[in-house]
């Protein structure tokens, strides 16, 4: 089987197909810790793609409650036990061997495509390990909502101490799921019929379907469960990366690359997307320090991917809960979550007012600059000193135009004594 | 009596069946079925394509061997003649949603089973022969079944705790019927006899063994007859005449069954909270004449232990809470 490098992992892996790169990835970063589960992403997304009979329980966007949430129910639990199964005691990081190439260390264990070699079916060995899951297990999108981890042993007690920081004893999240556009995506490697494609221009998968015969063994292949059967039209369905959008085809847009419906509809100001420039020579993020989500993923590595140990590199990267138990949070994002949430509990000057750019305004940026501001507020935190600026930061388009401008400090604006539409 | 599957659990029957033959080894049937849907992804039209798939699987069904099964169990049924002239089987997701039920004018029977119920010979023969035994006592004249009239008078509470007194009772008669015919199950007679304790729990251990076993062995009863009985243990065993006998630790115990009023806040309940000493202190900050022996139901229980967790606890200065919210120390 060819091997492919996967930065994510600090290794090479296996991988059914030769190693090829996108241009440019579609790429996003979600911050957990600003997420207040309105769904109001779910609802934009399902009313602009999938509203259609067949679709029902088609939810391309979801937004689950952790640790006992989930869409289909189990999705990670099930799948991270396959694994388990499948190299047990072995799903380990080596955190030491971290650098440039490994930012998170080598992962040590299996992913979805070399367990598979291990389970051998009638028709020989699987090509991606996974499962499929039961329509009971997709009946409801958000069960388990807003059921927090209780303290162990003490089944619905109140523990006084329960949300101390630095880590809750009585804790839940939001964790936010759309398709990851992973660079080696499993759905691809499972389709028998060469189906689904990575786009060479913004690295979105898609499914053709007009050569989908709903084998579904990408339902089965995706440890995201994010690709999905639709019982009228016999074929998997999947995000599509809102592409007309990335296309530029957006008509409000008029020609700018606007990002998805669920990142712009985000009323909690926690999503950013946009394209990241792959290097033709290594395949992996080209040097692009001034892109926002550069930025965060490469240089503060303070956005992390999601389950990285299962091989895919996903492309959808999170700031992680602050509140949540390291061990969960290591297992869900992999070694770097201790170093994300340091950094993200005492933003440098930068990371706060590269912050500043979620959700203010529609377009993809794809540059920033930052306006030095003066210095407003000191305090401590973890024992160290910290200021906060009042920096601009200036969100600029792929053509270098500008399109916004923001303060770290949220302006004050006086309205005037009386208007006609006061209260 | 004509069998009908559902769409959706039609298609669940074949996909396990066909994989639970690959995984024997034998790819026969998944082959011939993906042969078949390539000729419907190419010939049928897209609009089309549901209705040529639920054909497809309606056809694979029918050419397995657990439709006869099941046609064969249900015409040796008796009196096979009283049941309906068809029967549509429907997809359930979990065991409690599986049973049988009649339509309006009870010219069709629908029966709701899980696909693994289904595959399962032996489940399933028990399933349906249970089942079925329902609706045979349910059409046969001298039950002289009511499906109008509610089964108790007052509250919702005590009509939920009687319809599942019912529903227990006329289980456990069939079973008894089934055992007598050599069909039950062996760990049925042992699941029953818990539920009925469950439900009558005024019975001490001896009296409702008695009274169970009356019920398993003797005749059938009859609609009237069961809501008679499940009014409580004293007419249940007034209608079998059985004595009662007062439970040896009746007087411990303070005369709390379910759907009775919570003395504090007056709502049915049929869940009554154990009392602790702390508990009884806290409620009695507001009721200084209630006892323990009152009861009282879990959510009076709930809000007085919560109060009392609040109530004495000092009040954290700002910076304190500051500081635990950011976890260091704020100027």
């Amino acid at each position: 089987m060819p091997q492919v490098y996967n930065w994510q992992l600090g290794r090479k892996m296996e991988y059914p197909y030769e190693e090829r790169h996108p241009e440019r990835q579609f790429a996003f970063v979600f911050n957990i810790n600003r997420c207040i589960g309105c769904q109001t992403c779910s609802m934009s997304c399902k009313s602009t793609w999938t509203f259609s009979k067949g679709q029902e329980y088609m939810w391309w966007n979801n937004v689950e409650t952790k640790p006992y949430g989930g869409y289909p129910q189990h999705w990670d639990v099930k799948t991270l036990q396959l694994l388990e199964e499948a190299n047990p005691d072995g799903q380990v990081w080596d955190a030491t061997q971290n650098g440039a190439q490994r930012p998170y260390g080598a992962f040590g264990g299996m992913t979805i495509f070399e367990a598979a070699q291990r389970r051998i079916g009638p028709e020989g060995p699987q090509r991606v390990l996974g499962y499929l899951p039961t329509d009971e297990e997709w009946r409801f999108p958000n069960i388990g909502e807003d059921t927090a981890k209780g303290q162990k042993g003490a089944a619905l007690s109140f523990d006084r101490e329960g949300v101390r920081l630095p880590e809750h004893k009585s804790w839940f999240f939001y964790l936010q799921r759309i398709c990851n556009h992973c660079t080696y995506p499993a759905c691809l490697a499972a389709c028998p019929r060469k189906a689904i494609y990575k786009r060479p221009e913004d690295g979105i998968v898609l499914i053709d379907q007009e050569r989908c015969r709903g084998y579904r063994k990408c339902v089965e292949a995706c440890p995201y469960k994010k690709s999905m059967f639709r019982v009228t039209t016999r074929t998997s369905e999947k995000c599509v990366g809102c592409y007309p959008r990335i296309e530029g085809k957006e008509p409000l847009a008029k020609g700018a690359v606007w990002e998805t419906r669920c990142m712009t509809a985000c009323v909690g100001k926690i999503r950013l997307q946009g394209l990241v420039t792959i290097d033709p020579k290594t395949g992996g993020w080209a040097d692009d320090p001034q892109n926002p989500l550069h930025f965060l993923v490469k240089k503060e590595k303070v956005a992390l991917p999601l389950y990285p140990q299962f091989g895919t590199e996903p492309n959808g990267y999170y700031i992680p809960p602050r509140w949540v138990p390291r061990a969960y949070l290591r297992q869900m994002f992999g070694p770097g979550a201790d170093e994300a949430v340091e950094k993200y509990s005492a933003p440098s000057r930068e990371l706060l007012a590269v912050l500043q750019l979620f959700r203010a305004q529609q377009a993809v940026i794809s540059r920033y600059d930052i306006k030095p501001g003066p210095k407003v507020f000191e305090t401590t935190i973890n024992g160290k000193p910290w200021a906060l600026y009042n920096d601009t930061v200036i969100g600029y388009d792929d053509k270098g135009r500008e399109l916004v401008r923001v303060t770290v400090e949220e302006p004050f604006l006086k309205r005037p004594g009386e208007r006609p539409n006061s209260i | 009596m004509k069998l009908l599957f559902d769409d959706a659990l039609c298609e669940e029957i074949v996909e396990r069946e066909m994989e639970n033959r690959a995984l024997g080894g034998d790819l026969a049937l998944g082959q011939d079925f993906r042969k078949a849907a390539d000729a419907v992804y190419r010939a049928v039209p897209l609009p089309k394509r549901q209705a040529a798939f639920q054909g497809l699987y309606q056809k694979t069904l029918s050419s397995l061997l657990h439709p006869g099964r099941l046609k064969a169990l249900i015409a040796k049924m008796e009196p096979h003649g009283s049941l309906p002239a068809s029967c549509v089987f429907l997809r359930a997701f979990k065991g409690e949603e599986e049973g049988a039920q009649l339509s309006e004018g009870r010219g069709m029977l629908g029966i709701r089973i899980r696909t693994a119920t289904f595959l399962d010979e032996a489940a399933s023969a028990y399933l349906l022969r249970h089942e079925l035994t329902h609706i045979q006592d349910l059409l046969d004249p001298p039950f002289y079944h009511d499906p109008i009239s509610p089964l108790g008078q007052e509250t919702p509470f005590e009509e939920s705790l009687l319809r599942d007194r019912y529903r227990t009772l006329w289980d456990l008669t069939v079973d008894g019927r089934l055992e007598r015919r050599g069909q039950l199950p062996p760990e049925m007679r042992e699941r029953r006899a818990a539920e009925f304790r469950s439900l009558f729990p005024s019975l001490d251990e001896e009296n409702a063994a008695e009274v169970f076993g009356v019920l398993w062995s003797g005749p059938r009863p009859s609609d009237p007859e069961l809501r008679r009985m499940v009014k409580g243990a004293q007419e249940l065993c007034a209608c079998l005449g059985v004595p009662l006998r007062a439970p040896a630790h009746a007087s411990r115990l303070a005369p709390r069954p379910g759907g009775a009023p919570c003395p504090l806040c007056r709502f049915t309940t049929f869940e009554w909270s154990e009392v602790t000493p702390g508990l009884t202190q806290a409620v009695r900050a507001d009721y200084p004449a209630w006892t323990p022996s009152q009861g009282l139901c879990t959510q009076c229980a709930n809000r007085y232990l919560l109060g009392a967790l609040f109530a004495p606890a000092p009040r954290s200065d700002d910076r304190t809470l500051a500081a635990s919210l950011t976890g260091g120390s704020i100027r």
